[in-house]
């Protein structure tokens, strides 16, 4: 029903929509409940089929797309749960990345919050040089204490700000080397994403990805230089980057290996990688190579569960691995609504000996994290976790599991401001450790 | 008074004895003899005459089961009688409208499971005729000696409702004659699912025809099950202790019984259903109670609505929850046996024969009304006897219904019967404002 | 139009949080239709109160303003009751949503008018019950408005709709006055049953706002079986005989191929066959005897009625998916079209095939796309029909081939709705089923409730007169706003 990838015309409003995608929702309405801020709001405006509604009124010019309709599409932190359970297959993600992409386009934001866009997706997010400056900024905001002084004025923000993780030594932000040698018998070879803020906020699970990878048989390669999927910068608009960013990722990739699975650790990164084929469509020198590269991309979780590897692990796996349980397992977003993994991480869980794991309520619905949306809507992401600690609280796991930077980051958020003693792990570093407690 | 003297158009007029009285009731052969009887009445309400008009069919339940009916026999002083009271009444029966003769069945599918007849039908006709094709009207009591019609309007629920519930579930539909000078007007239809329009059938179901008479119904069927037997248990030392172990079973889901009651100091159970299914749960049953010889066959539903068959003086409705506590107080107040106790734990019913309620009448007083917690146990009086007027009083005052509940009773009936015509419900209490 | 001035609005937003007010047109656009999607209007406000007390409070103010109400849950309906004729306000439910209590012994539980179907049901799965009702959208409808449009379900068949389940409730009236009615108890206790007409009223007495429902005991076994079929006409005909077997499984469910090949082609695919022009998914529950003997006799119908190969599953992720699978049938049509139009026409049991061949014959003469996927064992069909609302010609002829199906069934001894309710897309045929007269008896009931007509106005009941809109040629009773 829908056209592929259409661009949109600058100047028209009809044009801010695709229309065509919105005509495959028939409105049941079966996506309310699992939407984050319609849970939160109970209004039927900030929901999937609300905000699809939205869109078709005004693609039919029935409703001017003023300020009141951008709030609602910023308001969607594009957890595509909806997407999930829609019988009518809408893809709703697709559809408010080509919505918010057109607002910016024709109705660009202010100055400020413009430099700040621009110092984010092009000065910081992909350039290693400056994603280290930024964590060199914090770093030293943290050790002279300017982060507390600052929270105040920044309000909400400020708060949250106050709840960033420690930046971590330099041992655990160095990269990865361009080779992890397999241990023992060796089976194939993969490559895998370190990506942007991975390696500054959390090396050490690009670390326990790579040695669990290699325990199991695989020659682990790095690619050098590369630094940003451009998944955040699709997911608020910025579609031109998003797209030059994604090719020089597969030119990149392709040149280390054309065919090796790329690995990714990162859900929010590898719902993303796996869509260039749809992104770069229009792109006749790299629409191709693009589904090829996006058809490549596999989960961290889904490569272990591969009967081989899980094979070759589950006799490295051993008790005395020091994590305490009961764990639970929280579901990326965009690992189980974007990418279809729901059972691979638990059975992997499942797998290391002397660990109970226990189902959270509504483990599948948002964190609240949602890429930036933490940063730009602090106070609406925090209300998104809200129930979600609840219901951490009522599992009652000692231990928290995911597999995405940003969820993991706000996790440590929510858990240090409700005073809980619950560590966040990713699911790497379960493993990593688990095989460490054999050796 | 008579009821003739109101009459213009010429009507058929027999005595029936109601509740010992004899009492002279019309009988209209024609719908169309109907509304114009009741056209008759309103034109003589609205010239001043003091009387109210009530439906019956062959008035096996006056007097129990629609105590607002009884209470121009005995002076009955619920708030529903206050409107009634000293009233001449003149009663109609529907059991005319089914010609000499006829079953007053209209339409009878077994294919689909339903039944239409006329409200004027007996139901010993209905169930003879519903059996040969496999089926069973729901309430399975009373057996005979009622009108569909009559059934329906007084609330009438048997022992199974424990798997069926309340008989107003199986209505599908209705024809209604009420008071206001339209003619028959339909409900609902005659399919087992059905949403269009209003569920007027429900509302009428249990009016005790003071909404309008029922002319025809629409009944969704159950099957005979392939097998059924009733249980009954040797005596237990006390009916709190017989209610226990049904509380028990009921609890501990292991049987899926038709019907659970206590009656007297014996515990009934009927279990019915696939051949199979019925012979496991019988086997589980027998281990957990002490049993007389069970009695398998067709008739074990009827063979227990017959153990089941009552005149309850008094009806106490609580939560299951409650039902011990309930029969504890009661069975203190009883000096010597609990004969005349029918106890539905499910239901949450415990009901007493009026000489029950006699010999027990002080402790009652004494210890279990003061006992029990009026938002949570409801207690009502259906003897219509003299004897009981102080308890009457007492009880009049114990249960209020919001105000808007009672007013929009009341606009209901000023709605269908406009002229007032009809006599008044057992309409309840008022609250009382806050402010 | 009436609407608010800026000091009730004020004081609307003081009474239900910032949250619970909706001016702007924007978030007032949702609201303009429900799952009934060929006619809208916008409302001038939505409210949404959390809790009774807000929600009478906010009656006063809407009632002083002049503004009539049409209340709402998760707008799933698919008649178009939940949204306006013309302007009022919407007061939905949506933010009402406690379980406020689950009593396992008396087997009851007291919720909010907007908990939604399906939390109900895991709220009280630890105590080992349910609640019956499923209607297919239950992971996103709300118990209020199942209460409004006494919704069925596919379980429905055995456990019946939701008047059957529901013990009391709680209506704010247009005083803004809070009343409840029943409570947890089995029967009422004087007057009248006043919750069987409040049932089913379609928000046109009052808004519910806190419902008391009856919980059964799960279960102790289920089974599903799926038996397929080479054609439509002798899967109908298998269903008929069951129901003339008088079998009694908890849900007889039919799904014909463009169905099947649509939820197939969803994230809900539930591993249907490819193969069959026709399947019937049955549940059967209770004692594990009465299942097994149950599904032998079943599947013995199904085979002498043509069955090609039956299927038996007991293992609960399974069945699971055969049932997510059935219930998004209505969304995973939106891959054959843009719009679907849901009938909803009850026929006797035993005429079913005879009314699918009516609905069929109807869609192929106006060159219509049909899938059928209905509560058979009720006699309840929904012919879906595809179409796209842009296309005039289109909609006229569905709602033409709509028009037939329900005569048909009204001449058959059926009816025009079965669990959807009539809402404004039935308003008109209330005169193939009903007359004048019958119509009076219900404005009766609405004005002992509603004297002014405050609630919801302009639905189920037709504004004018039957014997008036007889008089109109066929295709002119057809409402269509382009």
């Amino acid at each position: 029903m829908s056209t592929e990838g259409h661009r949109p015309h600058p100047s028209t409003k009809t044009s801010l929509i695709d229309h065509a995608r919105s005509l495959d929702c028939i409105h049941c309405g079966l996506c309310l409940t699992t939407c984050p801020t319609y849970q939160l709001t109970g209004s039927e405006t900030s929901s999937p089929r609300g905000r699809i509604h939205l869109m078709r009124a005004v693609a039919e010019d029935r409703l001017e797309p003023d300020a009141g309709f951008a709030e609602e599409m910023d308001f969607c932190l594009v957890c595509r749960h909806c997407e999930s359970v829609c019988p009518a297959g809408v893809e709703f993600g697709a559809m408010m990345e080509f919505t918010r992409s057109s607002l910016r386009e024709q109705q660009p934001p202010g100055p400020l919050a413009r430099f700040a866009r621009w110092v984010g997706f092009r000065r910081i997010l992909p350039s290693r040089f400056g994603l280290k400056a930024a964590v060199l900024g914090l770093q030293l905001g943290q050790t002279l204490g300017l982060i507390r002084l600052a929270a105040p004025l920044l309000g909400l923000r400020g708060s949250v700000m106050r709840h960033l993780p420690k930046v971590p030594p330099r041992s655990e932000r160095r990269p990865l080397p361009a080779v992890t040698p397999a241990q023992g018998e060796k089976r194939d070879r993969v490559l895998v994403l370190e990506g942007c803020v991975m390696p500054e906020l959390f090396g050490r699970v690009n670390h326990a990805v790579a040695r669990t990878l290699s325990a199991t048989g695989l020659d682990v390669l790095s690619v050098p230089k590369h630094v940003c999927c451009g998944a955040l910068h699709a997911h608020n608009g910025e579609m031109k980057d998003a797209e030059e960013l994604a090719r020089e990722t597969i030119r990149r990739f392709d040149a280390v290996d054309p065919s090796a699975r790329i690995v990714v650790d990162s859900a929010g990164c590898g719902a993303h990688m796996r869509e260039y084929g749809r992104l770069l469509a229009n792109d006749p020198e790299y629409a191709a190579r693009a589904a090829a590269f996006g058809a490549r991309v596999v989960d961290y979780s889904e490569e272990l569960s591969l009967p081989a590897a899980r094979a070759r692990l589950r006799p490295l796996l051993r008790a005395g691995h020091g994590i305490e349980g009961p764990i639970t397992w929280d579901d990326p977003c965009h690992l189980c609504h974007g990418q279809g993994v729901v059972d691979q991480p638990r059975q992997l869980l499942d797998l290391v000996p002397g660990l109970e794991r226990r189902e959270m309520t509504a483990a599948n619905s948002c964190c609240g994290s949602a890429g930036i949306y933490s940063v730009l809507r602090p106070k609406d992401s925090l209300d998104v976790l809200a129930p979600k600690l609840e219901h951490l609280a009522k599992s009652g796991a000692k231990t928290l599991v995911t597999a995405n930077p940003g969820c993991h980051q706000q996790w440590l958020v929510g858990i240090g401001r409700e005073g809980m003693d619950v560590p966040v792990l990713h699911l790497a570093e379960v493993l990593d450790r688990a095989i460490s407690a054999g050796e | 008074m008579t009821t003739s003297s109101f009459l213009d158009t010429a009507v058929e007029v027999a005595e029936i004895e109601i509740h010992g009285t004899s009492s002279p009731v019309a009988l209209p052969r024609t719908e169309a003899e109907l509304m114009a009887l009741l056209a008759d009445l309103r034109r003589a309400r609205e010239a001043g005459s003091d009387f109210r008009a009530a439906f019956l069919g062959r008035g096996s339940a006056i007097g129990w089961c629609a105590p607002s009916l009884a209470g121009s026999f005995s002076g009955g002083s619920s708030s529903g009688e206050a409107a009634n009271n000293g009233r001449a009444t003149v009663w109609i029966s529907t059991r005319s409208l089914v010609p000499d003769g006829a079953t007053g069945i209209v339409e009878y599918v077994p294919g689909d499971g339903t039944l239409t007849a006329q409200a004027g039908a007996s139901i010993e006709t209905l169930r003879a005729a519903v059996r040969e094709g496999g089926h069973r009207i729901t309430p399975a009591g009373p057996r005979s000696g009622s009108t569909l019609g009559g059934i329906l309007a007084s609330g009438i629920s048997s022992v199974d409702r424990y798997a069926f519930g309340p008989a107003r579930h199986h209505v599908l539909g209705m024809r209604i004659q009420d008071a206001s000078g339209r003619g028959p007007t339909r409900t609902g239809g005659r399919l087992v699912k059905n949403v269009t329009g209003f569920d007027l059938h429900r509302l009428h179901a249990g009016a005790r025809g003071t909404l309008g008479a029922i002319l025809e119904a629409s009944l969704r069927l159950a099957p005979v099950p392939e097998a059924e037997v009733h249980v009954t248990s040797t005596p237990f030392s006390s009916a709190a202790e017989a209610t226990a172990a049904g509380l028990e079973l009921r609890a501990s889901r292991m049987l899926q019984p038709r019907a659970l009651f206590v009656r007297d100091r014996i515990l009934h159970l009927v279990l019915g259903g696939r051949a199979r299914q019925v012979h496991v749960e019988l086997t589980a049953a027998l281990e957990h109670l002490d049993a007389a010889a069970p009695h398998h066959g067709e008739d074990a539903l009827d063979r227990a609505v017959d153990a089941a068959r009552r005149k309850s003086a008094l009806i106490i409705a609580t939560a299951p929850s409650e039902v011990m506590t309930v029969v504890e107080h009661i069975e203190r107040a009883l000096p010597g046996s609990a004969a005349g106790l029918h106890i539905e734990p499910d239901a949450a019913l415990v009901e007493m024969d009026s000489e029950g309620l006699r010999a027990s009448l002080h402790g009652l007083f004494e210890s279990v009304l003061p006992a029990l917690d009026p938002s949570a146990v409801h207690v009502s009086l259906r003897d219509p006897s003299a004897d009981f007027a102080q308890l009457r009083d007492v009880l009049r005052d114990r249960h209020v219904a919001p105000r808007a509940a009672s007013e929009w009773m009341r606009r209901l009936q000023s709605s269908f019967d406009p002229a007032g015509v009809l006599r008044s419900p057992d309409f309840p209490p008022q609250e009382v404002p806050a402010s | 139009m009436p609407s608010l001035n800026r000091a009730q609005l004020r004081e609307l937003t003081r009474i239900v949080g910032d949250r619970g007010v909706r001016s702007d047109a924007g978030a007032r656009s949702a609201y303009e239709s429900d799952g009934f999607m060929l006619e809208r209007a916008t409302p001038e406000v939505v409210v949404l109160p959390r809790t009774t007390e807000e929600a009478a409070a906010a009656v006063r103010i809407l009632r002083d303003a002049g503004l009539v109400i049409v209340p709402r849950g998760a707008g799933t309906g698919l008649s178009g009751g939940a949204r306006p004729i013309a302007g009022g306000a919407i007061l939905g439910t949506a933010r009402m949503r406690d379980v406020l209590e689950v009593n396992e012994t008396d087997r009851y539980a007291r919720v909010q008018a907007g908990v939604v179907n399906v939390h109900l049901t895991s709220a009280c799965a630890s105590a080992g019950l349910f609640y019956a009702p499923d209607p297919s959208s239950q992971t996103a409808c709300t118990i209020g408005g199942n209460v409004g449009n006494n919704s069925g379900g596919p379980h429905g068949f055995r456990y019946g709709s939701t008047t059957r389940h529901v013990l009391g409730l709680t209506l704010v009236d247009s005083e803004g006055e809070i009343t409840r009615i029943g409570g947890p108890f089995p029967d009422p206790r004087f007057g009248y049953d006043l919750l069987g007409p409040l049932v089913g009223s379609e928000g046109m007495l009052g808004l519910v706002t806190e419902v008391t429902v009856r919980l059964l005991p799960q279960p102790r076994c289920v089974e599903t079986l799926l038996c397929l079929f080479e054609d439509l006409d002798a899967c109908c005909d298998a269903v008929s005989e069951m129901i003339a077997r008088r079998l009694e499984p908890s849900a007889i469910e039919i799904l014909d191929r463009l169905t099947i090949e649509a939820v197939e082609a969803s994230v809900l695919r539930a591993g249907y066959p490819s193969n069959a022009e026709a399947v019937l998914l049955i549940e059967v529950d209770g004692g594990a005897d009465e299942v097994a003997s149950t599904s032998e006799d079943l599947i013995a119908v199904a085979t002498e009625f043509g069955a090609f190969d039956s299927r038996r599953t007991t293992d609960p992720v399974e069945r699971k998916k055969l049932w997510t699978g059935r219930k998004g049938a209505f969304g995973a049509m939106g891959r054959i079209a843009p719009d679907l139009y849901v009938a909803d026409v009850v026929a006797p049991r035993t005429r079913l095939r005879e009314i699918v061949r009516v609905a069929a014959a109807a869609c192929e003469e106006r060159g219509l796309r049909l899938a059928n996927v209905f509560h058979a064992g009720d006699g309840n069909l929904h012919p879906n029909i595809s179409y796209d609302r842009r296309n005039a010609d289109e909609v006229r002829r569905v709602l033409e081939a709509g028009e037939i199906i329900m005569q048909a069934c009204v001449d058959a001894g059926g009816s025009l709705t079965g669990e959807h309710g009539v809402g404004v897309e039935k308003q008109k045929e209330m005169c193939m089923f009903f007359n004048d007269e019958d119509l009076d008896a219900m404005k009766a009931l609405k004005s002992a409730f509603d004297p002014v007509g405050f609630w919801n106005p302009g639905k189920m009941i037709p504004v004018r007169g039957c014997r008036e809109i007889h008089t109109k040629p066929l295709g002119d009773s057809v409402g269509v706003t382009p």
